[in-house]
């Protein structure tokens, strides 16, 4: 429905007639819809490498060259959570909305509940549809079988680690298991107070994320397909007591917040010398707080985990949403369409802030293959990243989302840090979850 | 009093409708902007609704969720902790500071009264930042003292549920201390001068005639702060918010903040209302109770 | 009041020689060094935040902690004021401020007028209403009042930060007091026997005599707004309207919660606070005392 009047009006656009008159059809509905000609999309976004993307790719002739409209992107800078809170105070006030807005995939389910996607954002089925299964982490963003939103990083999670420090404490840089490097963690931080790898204790967003991450890895998740929960189960034990046992080893080290100025010390220290995370930790983690480690960090594929799972996991991720109503939400979904579900743009993209392609198919094309990273000593990346992105695990989640990371967050901290069992962790968690889920 | 025999002289008509007049903006406000959305809000916590769309009438569903609810049990327990702790160390420690700097002959006593004051002037964001920075757990300034005086370091300020609920508590023993100090200080010079002096003729030393002539005679003030210390700790709200986010887990949740993240964060505007009319009619009976039995606000 | 703490100020000295013969040397020293003790716990963490706000990014954190930074650099405050709009924030912050502060002198001083020196029916009734209003904590009315201005259609910053909040009842009960203990009634009697109109006695004998307690409750105002987060975080979404508070929120959430760029935010903001405060400070504290000891 909206890929046609769309395409039609991209059509009459491009043909240069017709255009005053279909504008004035839709004008009834939705507002004197602006059907070609220059455009001022506004956006929101927590993150400054989508504000140089997408201002940069406004005015990229590769990119938008066939559009009928000329875009101008306004980028507005707001927190993740704020922009949801926004996004919704402002259409219940009636206040002016921006065009398109970045929702951290975290925040999303806030508006999976109460039919709020459905009232905020276009539907994008259409466009993500005919891909098929080519376009990865459509799953998060769905709502009633509809996509609301179209994911801008695959957040595909590798091991980084110091490659200097692992050659000088004999770390081998192929451990084949999670179980086995903790061990080799364990002796590390006996001997030198070094960690191979950290927890969050801060935030319960930050401490579900993180163990979503090795949960998902292990083939284990927090919701099925079905938005159904899926939280206790031997997998998430099995992580939780290995979580646990690394903390209390000293393998992993307890960090208030991953991103913050605390592990930024523990980078610049040396103390941190390797981490799980997914691609963007690269540059907002570990390129941010350590610039003068360039050279020595390298990436490979996640340790598994003896009992199975997967060598990659995901965590994190923004995806794009284009507010619907206003005159300019056509060239909005156009523009997205043209940035973002495109190989150009996914190359773009990658250019602006190492965002991985959710093209799955891009990985193996030379234009990625050929990438090197100089922050990782000019290691071929994209092969570390093709290897993980081709055995990702799928992450859902369902509207219930926010409570389950409130309910388990503290639960969770405590079998973390050996204050709990795991199992009785995880069912305190979702007692708690159960008693105050939203209907 | 002096209003008495104001009233016995004849009066213009003006006269009469004019302390209408002068009161009318804020009545006029307080019906707008407080009655009609306590009202509104009865109503909407008999509702689901998320903001967008049209609220569903759903009866006395959110409040039995409330009571269920182990958020709002633990929001409503830290918020007692927080309140019970102000009413219980900050407002003696104030009197305590208060009674230190009324030592007659003090030097420096506005120097004193002003620095402590200072925390009250600044934004709370401020303060939960500062904060933040020096109780940070791994690399905090506060551990990094500890280390080095006592060799040991390791306070999981932030993270442990039991150290977050304390920095809370410090936070507010620090920003509050020195704003309640000025009243009691205020309070006690104003007691007259005499009736120490008797006391002391009649042999009473200081610790006595601390308690039977200051404290009697502070009463009016004490009931004020007890009462805006009770309204102001149960709203607390930034503290928390900026600092622990209400956690570990929820184990410094307010009860302000979860009405802000259930309405805000959540989208849930009629639980979040639900949980206000709770929060008002414990807040407002205990404000009412303490200020009818400490008689705050009256003058005969 | 202010009358009233000066002149027990003043008699403190007076009776020092009597008492400093009578009272033990080394309780004074320890009164001083609990007293400098305090001092230093309240300072601390303000110095040091100027301190860390002088630091570059990863030495904020550095171990061993350094009181003195080592580069000191102001690269954090040419960072945050070349990289966000901290001027405008302020200039929304200071101008809301500013603007509901004046409501708030006029208001209050002509309710707390109304309420000291007239004689109405219900006015017992109507004083115990506007008082009990400072038993309802905002956190209650937060989310029914954001629906009203939203479905009122008056959402917007400028109009919903100021209106709702220009008659504080703490406001008129300070004002109450301070009518009752500092304005003689012989003066408006004498003024309305001259003809005067009641507004015009409250404009030109009352507001006049009043002016110390509009001082304190001028700066009490000011600063109420100037901090406020939770209203602003609630009703403002386009950062054309953020106040300092709002923005400096923003900045730690949309850095990755890094210190760097918000502690220096925090000291400029922190400046016009503590400035007014040292002005002001003592028809402030002698005005916020007024209603309380007095009552």
């Amino acid at each position: 429905m909206t890929i046609d009047r769309r395409q039609l009006l991209r059509l009459a656009g491009a043909a240069g007639l017709g255009t005053g008159l279909l504008a004035g059809c839709t004008a009834s509905e939705e507002g004197s819809a602006i059907a070609s000609g220059p455009i001022d999309l506004k956006l929101w976004t927590h993150d400054p490498g989508y504000a140089t993307y997408f201002t940069g790719a406004a005015s990229d002739p590769d990119l938008v060259g066939g559009s009928p409209w000329t875009y101008a992107v306004d980028v507005t800078s707001i927190a993740p959570a704020d922009i949801v809170s926004r996004l919704v105070n402002q259409a219940v006030a009636a206040r002016p909305l921006p065009n398109l807005a970045g929702l951290v995939i975290d925040q999303f389910p806030r508006v999976m509940r109460a039919g709020i996607a459905q009232n905020l954002f276009v539907d994008l089925t259409s466009l993500t549809e005919p891909l098929g299964d080519q376009l990865l982490k459509t799953q998060p963003y769905t709502v009633d079988g509809k996509v609301y939103a179209i994911e801008s990083d695959n957040s595909v999670s590798v091991m980084y680690y110091r490659a200097d420090l692992f050659a000088e404490l004999g770390i081998p840089a192929d451990v084949a298991t999670w179980e086995e490097l903790l061990g080799i963690g364990a002796e590390v931080a006996a001997e030198t107070g070094q960690a191979i790898g950290m927890v969050s204790n801060g935030d319960n967003g930050a401490i579900v994320n993180g163990f979503a991450q090795m949960l998902l890895q292990r083939g284990g998740n927090l919701y099925d397909a079905d938005g159904e929960l899926t939280v206790l189960s031997d997998e998430s034990i099995e992580v939780l007591a290995l979580m646990a046992e690394g903390v209390r080893s000293g393998a992993l080290l307890s960090i208030t917040d991953p991103y913050g100025g605390a592990a930024a010390a523990a980078l610049k220290d040396s103390k941190l010398i390797a981490t799980v995370m997914p691609n963007w930790y690269k540059v907002y983690g570990l390129e941010a707080n350590v610039p003068d480690q360039a050279g020595v960090w390298r990436a490979r594929t996640i340790p598994a985990f003896a009992a199975g799972g997967h060598i990659a996991s995901t965590m994190g991720g923004t995806a794009f949403a284009v507010l619907k109503g206003q005159a300019e939400t056509d060239a909005a979904v156009d523009f997205l369409q043209r940035t973002y579900l495109t190989p150009e743009g996914q190359l773009a993209r990658y250019g602006a802030g190492a965002y991985l392609p959710t093209l799955v198919d891009l990985y193996d094309t030379p234009e990625f293959q050929q990438i090197t990273d100089p922050y990782l000593g000019d290691q071929r990346i994209l092969e570390v990243y093709g290897a993980g992105a081709n055995d990702m695990p799928v992450f859902y989640q369902a509207a219930g989302a926010s409570v389950l990371r409130d309910s388990l967050g503290g639960p969770l901290l405590r079998a973390i840090h050996g204050q709990a069992d795991p199992e009785e962790a995880l069912r305190e968690g979702l007692r708690a979850y159960e008693r105050q889920a939203p209907a | 009093m002096s209003t008495a025999t104001a009233a016995r002289r004849p009066r213009s008509d003006t006269h009469k409708w004019a302390p209408y007049a002068f009161i009318s903006p804020f009545f006029i406000l307080f019906t707008l902007f407080m009655l009609v959305p306590i009202g509104a809000g009865f109503y909407l916590s008999l509702t689901d609704w998320a903001g967008l769309g049209s609220p569903e009438y759903i009866g006395f569903a959110n409040y039995t969720r409330l009571l269920q609810d182990p958020s709002y049990g633990a929001a409503l327990v830290n918020t007692a902790i927080y309140t019970v702790f102000a009413l219980a160390v900050v407002l003696p420690a104030s009197l305590l500071i208060a009674q230190a700097l009324n030592t007659r002959g003090l030097k420096l006593r506005d120097f004193f009264r002003l620095t402590y004051f200072m925390p009250v002037v600044l934004s709370p964001i401020i303060i939960a930042l500062i904060f933040g920075l020096i109780f940070d757990g791994e690399y905090g300034l506060l551990n990094a003292v500890l280390e080095a005086l006592f060799g040991f370091g390791g306070v999981s300020w932030l993270t442990d549920p039991f150290w977050a609920r304390t920095v809370v508590v410090v936070l507010v023993l620090w920003r509050w201390t020195g704003y309640l100090t000025i009243f009691f200080l205020a309070g006690m010079q104003a007691v007259p001068r005499e009736l120490h002096e008797a006391a002391e003729v009649d042999g009473a030393g200081p610790v006595r005639r601390f308690f039977s002539i200051t404290l009697p005679q502070l009463r009016p003030v004490t009931a004020f702060i007890a009462v805006t210390m009770l309204v102001n700790t149960a709203q607390i709200f930034e503290e928390p918010f900026l600092l622990t986010q209400g956690g570990p887990g929820e184990s410094t949740l307010s009860l302000s903040m979860f009405i802000y993240r259930a309405a805000f964060q959540r989208q849930e505007l009629g639980y979040a209302a639900a949980a206000g009319v709770v929060m008002f009619i414990i807040v407002f009976a205990l404000g009412r109770a303490g200020s009818s039995a400490l008689g705050v606000g009256r003058t005969r | 009041m202010t009358a009233t703490a000066a002149s027990t100020d003043k008699a403190a000295p007076r009776s020092t020689p009597r008492r400093a013969r009578t009272t033990v040397r080394p309780a004074r020293i320890g009164l001083y060094l609990t007293l400098s003790l305090l001092v230093a716990i309240y300072l601390a963490p303000l110095v040091w935040a100027l301190s860390s706000s002088l630091k570059d990014r990863s030495d904020i954190f550095s171990f061993p902690p350094r009181l003195w930074p080592e580069p000191a650099t102001l690269d954090n405050y040419a960072n945050l004021l070349s990289g966000h709009p901290f001027w405008n924030w302020m200039l929304m912050s200071t101008g809301v401020a500013g603007v509901s502060t004046v409501a708030v002198v006029f208001l209050c001083s002509l309710a707390g007028y109304g309420f000291a020196k007239f004689e109405f029916k219900g006015k017992r009734i109507l004083f115990d209403v506007m008082f009990s209003s400072l038993a309802i904590p905002f956190a209650v009315i937060v989310v029914p009042l954001f629906i009203l201005v939203a479905k009122l259609g008056l959402a917007h910053p400028l109009f919903a930060l100021v209106v709702p909040w220009v008659a504080p009842a703490f406001g008129i009960f300070m004002m109450r007091q301070y009518v009752e203990q500092s304005i003689p009634d012989e003066i408006l009697d004498a003024a309305r026997i001259d003809g005067c109109s009641e507004f015009r006695i409250y404009w030109t004998v009352v507001l006049p005599l009043l002016r110390p307690a509009l001082g304190a409750l001028a700066v009490w105002s000011f600063l109420g707004a100037y901090n406020n987060l939770l209203w602003p975080l609630v009703l403002v979404s386009e950062p054309e309207f953020y106040t300092v508070p709002l923005g400096i929120q923003a900045l730690f959430g949309a850095e990755g919660r890094q210190y760097d760029l918000v502690l220096a935010g925090s000291v400029l903001a922190a400046i016009p606070a503590i400035a007014v405060f040292i002005l002001l400070r003592k028809q402030l504290v002698s005005g916020l005392t007024a209603g309380a000891v007095k009552s």
